[in-house]
Formats: structure tokens, sequence, C-alpha cells
């Protein structure tokens, strides 16, 4: 009879702590239907349908990792979901609802990811973010079970094949994006006809442009003579830096992100590479750390972007002087900054263009109709420019750079 | 041939600041029987303390080289209490998880508070960068000179002052043997308070050894320092100061070996596995350890 | 049951197994960092096993905790004749070592990570079985002979061998049990996930199983059910605005509890007190439970 007592105890403890967990733990699911029940009859939508708008207010999370790793990326993409919203309503709102959104910092965690999706996929007709690779495979598992679609980070094609069609990529492709500036830089510097790729193995989306680089760039008539691996955090770089001389040759490609790259760069040109046009960089090593910590070791290098800081576009420039506002004077290098405020308009054309009540007995409608509308889109007017998703991939130009001293210069736009 | 001599200057250089915060650490395990993980972030925070200073100063270089000497001392003091309850229980084990916990708040203090989280970069005045003496591949800047030196001289200090002077033979005499040195009328408290000032002052002198080598300071530096170093001190032996200075300037050269011999995905399993596989085969460390 | 509580209450489980894991090692004195090692093995067992292999669930499980048990047992052996910090920074380098081994193989995803993990139906509720029953298997450990030999260990090893404990193997069970929980705790977690990637399985998941068991209670099994819920839980009750200084929130109770109470929050005079309540009997607190 102890024992049974025992065993009795050990149940009750656990489920005692069950039970307190389900009540502290079920707020978040409060609320959003709630405040759907008092229909506020808006202005009708353009499509001129007879159902009116259900909500009073639309709501739409975003996942961001606002803090951790990749901070000085994340909190100007949450930044930048927040002014779309606000430029949203203040033009009136999707069919004059006007648009909340909550940014849910997902630390660069994987399971943060998760867990914060499966907070808001049962109340949500769309999700934008995570903007990390990892976060975005892993909460996009949740959105797809849910039947939420989500904008996020799918820049490649298998997984994107995986969740379809919730999964649209809020960013074009990061290894076509670098196999189209190694095209142009080399077209520039045609005297380069041999190059070494400076990779980090750790990092999914470097390895696999290293691949895709490996395998087109003979197509072209230059050799790959070899790769060099630098890790992530990697304090010294000489000795890669040394590895990448010994292998001769005549030109170098980086695919490393910012705190690695600007390390390569300054190594490479001291020890012997005096020429910076040979050394060509990529969109993720694009930021303020790479261009403090470099210096004048940039001058001459080539780089490209996914987006453009001195576009000219009256939209675009009243973001910047927001930004700049916000951040101490600092202008938006990351391309998260425009391409979150695109997809919170891309957001509203849709809903406009589909007439999406948000009435929750309609939800999986809308969802896929959403999620369908987003895949295949129209030709979406940005604020950089025309963009468009073709089966979740998102097509929009790229820009190409040389430094002068640590100053960017745009070379061409294709 | 060149190629070797570079990487061999290559891993002195960081081999000779993983000797340093080895020392470091070593005196404070000595002093309070501490294994201070977040030391490594100290160093760390005195970096951008100086940074800090930079930028408000418009690069007013002494005074930075001050302020960050100053914060080495103060940020290690400001731990000790933290530390106390846990000495006086004679809790070795869970000072490691203690010092974690601070290691965690200064990372976040740092990506959250100074410079929105972005790398901090030193002017190159600072950092040595012009003063480079280039011979094709192999590239020696002032600042390595400077390190390698600094490294030595902090050394041979630390162990005059351990070994000749009264206050140093009363932490030694504390280390070994708790009860006695109490006996024997050393004061717990203040001797335990000078050997955290000098070990901040190291701390202090790390962190512009690293502004010179390494020229730039991120918030994740603290971790990547603070794990090499425990295991490097643990290496060599836990409170052995010679041990621990020979060991980390070895496990330097191997780690700049592995880098620039091996693809770049197998240095740390390399690094790891090699101090690994020494620890247990002599748990005591490489050179025994010295309490 | 929604969407967000499934997942919360499945991981909630997995590291509770995870604790619990770190805890039995602990019992003997011993600070093993090994246990993330472990899951991470569990874990990518779990995710190979069941994706390519297309085992089924009980079984991935059984394997896992085998699989686990195996390499966990290889390292034991090493840390048999270490102690204290030692074995508590040496066992870091595990979780290094891991990390990288797994990188470079591509046939479980490699950097990319291992995704497409099949799904398994009512997890929440295999979870808490699975939570229940080493619950009692942890409890009935601590209780036997086993777990006395252990205790004793940690009070006074030269003590124990006196009494005829034979330390060496002693050590080599507690941890090869605590590599079994890991996998365990592993396998959980992947088949939550559905993708898992190494960089999980690092330092920062080494604090948090060493938070959950320091500030919960380290010489009792019970503190996890409390500690592990409020701290995985922790940034969804933080108020809006502060939700940026969580880690900080986090460190910050961890120096707390080791400072003020260094037990943990769940102390066995508290345990105690509890039972005397519920029992209305009178349990002295010593060796010989």
């Amino acid at each position: 009879m102890k024992k049974g007592i025992k065993y009795l105890a050990i149940l009750f403890v656990f489920i005692l702590s069950m039970g307190s967990m389900m009540a502290c733990g079920g707020n978040n699911n409060t609320g959003n239907e709630t405040k759907a029940a008092d229909d506020s009859i808006t202005a009708d939508n353009e499509t001129g349908g007879d159902d009116a708008v259900y909500v009073d207010e639309w709501e739409i999370p975003i996942l961001s990792a606002v803090t951790g790793n990749i901070a000085y990326v994340g909190k100007p993409a949450g930044w930048a979901a927040e002014y779309a919203a606000k430029m949203i309503n203040e033009q009136g709102g999707i069919n004059g609802v006007p648009i909340k959104v909550t940014v849910y910092d997902t630390q660069f965690d994987t399971a943060k990811a998760v867990t914060h999706m499966s907070s808001v996929v049962d109340d949500s007709l769309i999700v934008v973010g995570p903007m990390d690779a990892p976060g975005a495979e892993s909460a996009g598992q949740v959105a797809f079970d849910a039947g939420v679609p989500n904008i996020a980070s799918y820049s490649f094609a298998d997984i994107r094949a995986q969740y379809s069609p919730f999964a649209i990529a809020y960013m074009t492709d990061s290894e076509e994006g670098d196999w189209l500036a190694a095209q142009e830089w080399l077209k520039i510097n045609d005297d380069i006809e041999s190059v070494v790729i400076f990779t980090c193995p750790t990092d999914t989306s470097q390895m696999a442009t290293t691949e895709l680089l490996k395998e087109m760039l003979p197509t072209i008539g230059v050799e790959v003579k070899g790769v060099v691996e630098v890790a992530s955090g990697q304090l010294d770089c000489g000795p890669s830096a040394v590895q990448a001389i010994n292998m001769k040759a005549d030109g170098y490609i980086s695919v490393l992100r910012a705190d690695e790259y600007a390390k390569i760069v300054v190594e490479l040109r001291n020890r012997g590479v005096e020429e910076g046009r040979r050394i060509t960089a990529s969109f993720s090593s694009y930021s303020v750390n790479t261009f403090e910590v470099a210096g004048d070791a940039l001058d001459g290098t080539y780089i490209w972007n996914k987006m453009n800081p001195d576009y000219e576009g009256e939209e675009w420039q009243a973001l910047v002087e927001a930004y700049q506002q916000d951040f101490d004077g600092e202008s938006p290098v990351v391309n998260p900054v425009p391409d979150f405020y695109n997809a919170l308009m891309a957001i509203k054309q849709c809903y406009e263009e589909l007439g999406i009540t948000g009435n929750p007995d309609k939800a999986e409608e809308e969802k896929q109709l959403i999620a369908e509308w987003l895949n295949n889109s129209p030709v979406i007017e940005g604020i950089q420019g025309e963009f468009q998703w073709v089966d979740g991939k998102k097509e929009a130009p790229v820009y190409f750079f040389q430094m002068e001293g640590n100053v960017p210069k745009a070379v061409t736009t294709e | 041939m060149e190629t070797f001599v570079a990487q061999i200057m290559n891993g002195l250089a960081t081999g000779g600041i993983y000797a340093l915060l080895v020392l470091g650490m070593n005196l404070l395990v000595l002093v309070r029987n501490i294994v201070h993980h977040s030391y490594s972030h100290i160093v760390m925070l005195s970096m951008a303390m100086g940074w800090l200073t930079l930028q408000k100063s418009n690069n007013n270089i002494i005074l930075a080289i001050i302020v960050t000497l100053i914060s080495g001392i103060v940020f290690t003091i400001i731990t000790e209490p933290i530390f106390r309850p846990l000495s006086k229980r004679g809790a070795e084990l869970e000072t490691i998880v203690l010092a974690m916990g601070v290691g965690i708040i200064i990372t976040e203090i740092m990506s959250q508070f100074i410079n929105g989280g972005a790398n901090l970069a030193y002017p190159s005045s600072m950092t040595g960068a012009g003063l480079q003496i280039n011979i094709g591949l192999i590239s020696f800047s002032l600042a390595n000179i400077l390190t390698l030196i600094g490294c030595v001289l902090a050394a041979v200090i630390l162990m005059w002052f351990l070994f000749r002077t009264r206050e140093g033979r009363a932490i030694r005499a504390m280390a070994q043997n708790l009860r006695v040195a109490k006996m024997l009328g050393i004061p717990y408290g203040k001797t335990g308070i000078l050997g955290f000032g000098i070990a901040g002052l190291l701390a202090g002198v790390i962190a512009i050894l690293c502004i010179m080598t390494l020229g730039t300071n991120t918030p994740s530096l603290g971790d990547t320092f603070a794990v090499k170093a425990i295991i490097l001190m643990l290496f060599a032996g836990m409170g052995n100061l010679k041990g621990g200075l020979i060991s980390a300037l070895f496990m330097g050269l191997v780690e700049a070996m592995a880098l620039a011999y091996l693809p770049g995905r197998w240095t740390e399993a390399v690094f790891y596995g090699v101090i690994m596989l020494v620890i247990i085969w002599k748990p005591q460390g490489l050179f025994g350890s010295q309490h | 049951m929604s969407t967000s509580m499934t997942y919360y209450l499945i991981f909630c489980g997995a590291f509770i197994i995870l604790t619990w894991a770190a805890y039995i090692p602990f019992r003997s004195g011993l600070l093993y960092n090994g246990t993330v090692y472990c899951m991470a093995i569990g874990g990518y067992f779990a995710g190979f096993a069941s994706k390519t292999l297309g085992l089924p669930f009980p079984v991935v499980i059984i394997g896992a905790m085998l699989v686990g048990a195996l390499l966990g047992f290889i390292p034991a052996l090493g840390f048999s004749r270490t102690s204290g910090v030692v074995t508590a920074v040496s066992s870091m380098a595990l979780i290094f070592i891991i990390q990288s081994v797994i990188r470079n193989m591509d046939f479980i995803g490699g950097s990319r990570g291992l995704s497409g993990i099949p799904k398994v139906e009512n997890l929440v509720i295999y979870t808490a079985i699975i939570v229940v029953i080493t619950g009692i298997f942890v409890y009935r450990l601590d209780h036997s002979r086993i777990g006395r030999a252990f205790e004793s260990i940690q009070t006074d090893p030269d003590m124990a061998k006196t009494l005829g404990i034979n330390v060496k193997k002693m050590t080599i069970l507690g941890l090869t049990i605590s590599s079994v929980l890991g996998a365990l705790s592993g396998a959980l977690y992947a088949y939550n996930m559905r993708i898992i990637y190494p960089e999980t399985f690092g330092f920062s998941l080494l604090l948090s199983v060493q938070t959950m068991l320091f500030v919960g209670g380290r010489y009792t099994q019970w503190g996890m059910l409390l500690s592990v819920p409020i701290l995985w839980g922790l940034p969804g009750w933080i108020p809006k605005s502060m939700s940026n200084y969580a880690q900080i929130i986090y460190g910050i109770i961890l120096i707390l509890v080791l400072m003020l109470r260094p037990e943990g929050i769940i102390t066995r005079e508290l345990l105690n007190k509890i039972k005397k309540v519920i029992t209305g009997k009178n349990k002295t607190v010593n060796v010989n439970q």
C-alpha cells in the first residue's frame, strides 16, 4: 500500500504541474476570436462581393530574430514590418480596416521559432518570418500543418516543395544571386581565370552556394582552384588567407558573413593581394560591421546585395529617413528591411484583390486562397522596383557594387 | 617554408592571448577556488568600455587604455561578492554554472546596449594595423609583437608577485590550505580582493592586447574565449601557472596548424579532441594541478 | 488542445527527461555536461531511423535509448577516472566534437539539418506516458541500493569505497543511465521539431539544462517538474516591453538561486514537509532511506 501511495503522489504532483502549465500557458489563444465578435461593417471592398470585412483589426504576426547572433538583421526586419503597418494604416488600412503587427522574438533559436509559430497559427491567416533559414524551415513545418501561408526565409527549392503552397520566400534565392554577381564580376574583370572560394562549412546557405559556383564557374571558363573553409566566429583568419593565397588563383570569391569576411579581406590585402578588384563578396557581408571593421582594405573590392541602399524612390527615401530617426542616424543596409516592407504591402494587395474577410468560418478557404495568390503572384510594385513570386520563389533584381574606400557604389543593376 | 613560419607567427599571437587568459583564471582559482568562466566575458566588456570611450572622447587612445584597465579591475571585483557565498561553501563545481550565468548577462548587455549588438571596430592607430611588417605571406604587426612581449612580461611579473612578495605568498597559502592560512592570520577578505584586483588588472591588459590583435569585438567573443580558456586551464592543470602558460601557447600553435592545413570544419574537433584525450589520460592535467 | 499547448508540453516533457539525465550523475557528485551530446545522438538517430529507415515510433524510441547507451558508455569509461571540475569541463568538449562530426556527415543532413522527420499523431500523449514511466524509473533508482550508493559517493567517496562500493563501476553506471535518458529526450525533441540542426545541441542548450537543474532543485527529482515549464515558458510570461531582456532575466534567476538558495527551489526539506502534510507520517532525512 505504501508503494501505491508513492505512485499516487508522483502522478498527483505531475498532474498538478501539468495543470498549472495549462492554466498559465493558455493565455496565448484568447482574444482573437472575441475581437471579431462585434461585426464592424466597413466600407465594401472593391471586388463588390457581399462579404464585408468581419474583423475590426487585421492581426499579422511577425517572427524575427530580434536578439541573438543575427540581431543586426532581425531587429531592422521587425522594424520594417512595423513601419509598413504604420504606412498601411495611414493610407486607410486593408479594405478600410487597420492592421496590427506583433513582432515575436525567435532569438535565432529553432525551438523558440517553433514555439512562437505554434502560438500564432491557430488564429492567423498569414505569418511573416522568421527571416533566418533554420528558423523558417522549422517553423514552416508548423505553418504547413496548420495550413497557414508563411512568407519567410525559404530560399531553397526543396524546402519550398516540401511546404508548398504555404512557403513563400521573402527574399530571392541567395545562390542565384551569388552566381549572377560572380558572372558580373568576371565580365568586368575578364583577366580572372581561376578563383578560390571562401565559405563557412556550418552554414547551409553558404555551402549550397559553394556547390553551385563549383558547378557553374567551369562552364564559363573559370577554374575553381580550391575552397577555403572559415569557421563561424573564427578569430584568426591569417591561416585561411595564407591557404588561399598559396592556391595561386587570380581572384577570390567570398560567400562569408560579415564578421569573417571583414577579417579575411584585411588578411588578404596584408599578405599580398594588392588589387582589391580581385576580391568579391556576398550580400550577407554587406553590413556596417564589415565596412567599419575592414575599412580601407575594402577599396576596389566588389560586393552584391539584394537591395540597393541608395535607391532613388520617394517611398524608399521616406523609409530611410524614418529608419535614421529610430536607429541613431544609421541607414538600412540589410535586405529584410525592404523585403519585409514589400511582404506587408503584398499582403495588403492580396487581401484587397481577393476580398478577404477574416471570417473564422471561412478561414480554411481564405488561407488557401491567400497562399495560392502569393505563390504565383502578379508583378507587384515594391519599394525598390517590381518583383514577383513564381512557385513561391521570389524574382527580383539584385544589385552589384564596387567599394570606394569603405563605401559601396552601385556598378550595374540587372 | 614561408607559409609555415607565417602560420607559426599566427599561432603564437593567439596562443599568447589564451595564455594570459589562463593565467588570470588560474589566479582566481588559487585565490578563491573559483572557476571563473566569465573572466573572458569581463575582458570583452572592458574592451567594449574602451570602445565607448573612444567614441565619446573622439579617439583619445590614452584615455581609452586607462578606462579599459580600470573597467577590468572594477568588473572583476564586482563579481567577487557574487561568488563569495559559493566560495565559503567550497562549492567549486557550482561556480562554473554561476559564472556561466554571469557570462550570459554580460553577453546580453553587450548585445542590447552597446552599439545595438553590432561589432565594434577600433581605429587602426590602436590596432597597429598601420605598422605592419609584410614579408610576402608573413604578416607580423606591431600588435603581434606587443602581444607576445606583453604575455611574457605579464607572466613574469605575476610570477614574481606570487612567489616573491608577501601578499603573493599569502594568496598561495590560502590556496593550499585555507584553514591553516586563516589560523596564521592571513586576512581572507582582503587577500581575496587583492587577488581579484590583480586578475582584473590582467583582464584589462588582455583587453588592450585583444584590441590590438583582433581589431574588433563581437558579443559572442566572450563565449568563444571562455570555453577555450577554461578547457585549456584544465588541460594544463588547475592552478598551475607555469604549466598553463606553456600549454596555452602550445594549443594556440596546434589551432593555427589545424586551421592552416586541415579543412576548416575539422579545426574544432581536432582542438577539443586532443584536449579531451589528454585530460582523460591525465585527469590532473598535463603538468599536475597545484592545489 | 491548441497547437501551441501541444508543442509546449512536448518540449517540456523532453526537457524534463533531459534534466533528469543531468540529475542522475549529479547524485554521485558529477556535473556531467555530456547530456547534450547524448541528446544529439538520440535526436539524430531518431530522425534518421524514422525518416530513412522508416522504423515505427516505439522501435525508434527503444533504438535511440540503446544507441545512446552505447555511445554514452564509451566516454563514460574515460570519465570514470576523473571527478569534479575536470569531468564538468572536459565533457563540454564532447558537445563540440559531436557537433563537428554531425556537420561532416552528409547522409544525416550535415549543416543543412535533418528535415522531414515523419509526424507522430498524439505525440503529446506518448510523451506524457514516457515522462511518467521515466519518472517512476528515476524514483525507484533514487530509492534503491544504487541510488544510495550514488549518494554516498557524493558525500564522501573515500568512505564509500570502504563501505565496499565500487566507485568506478557506479560512476560508469550512472553516466550510462544518463546517456540513455539524454538520448530519449533527444528522440522526443526530434519528433516534435520534425527538423533538427547541429547548432541546437550546443552550449546554450547545455546552460539551459544546468539552469533547470540548479534552479529547480538539484537534490530531488521533482524540482525539474517545476523549473522546466517555468523556464521554458519564461519569454511568454514576461511583459512585452521587457521581452528583449529575457536572457538577462534568465541569467539573473540562475545567479540569485545559486547565491541565496543553492539547493534550488524544491529541496529535500520542503519535500519532507509536503510529505508530512500528505501522509501525516514522520520521515527523517538520512542516507538510509
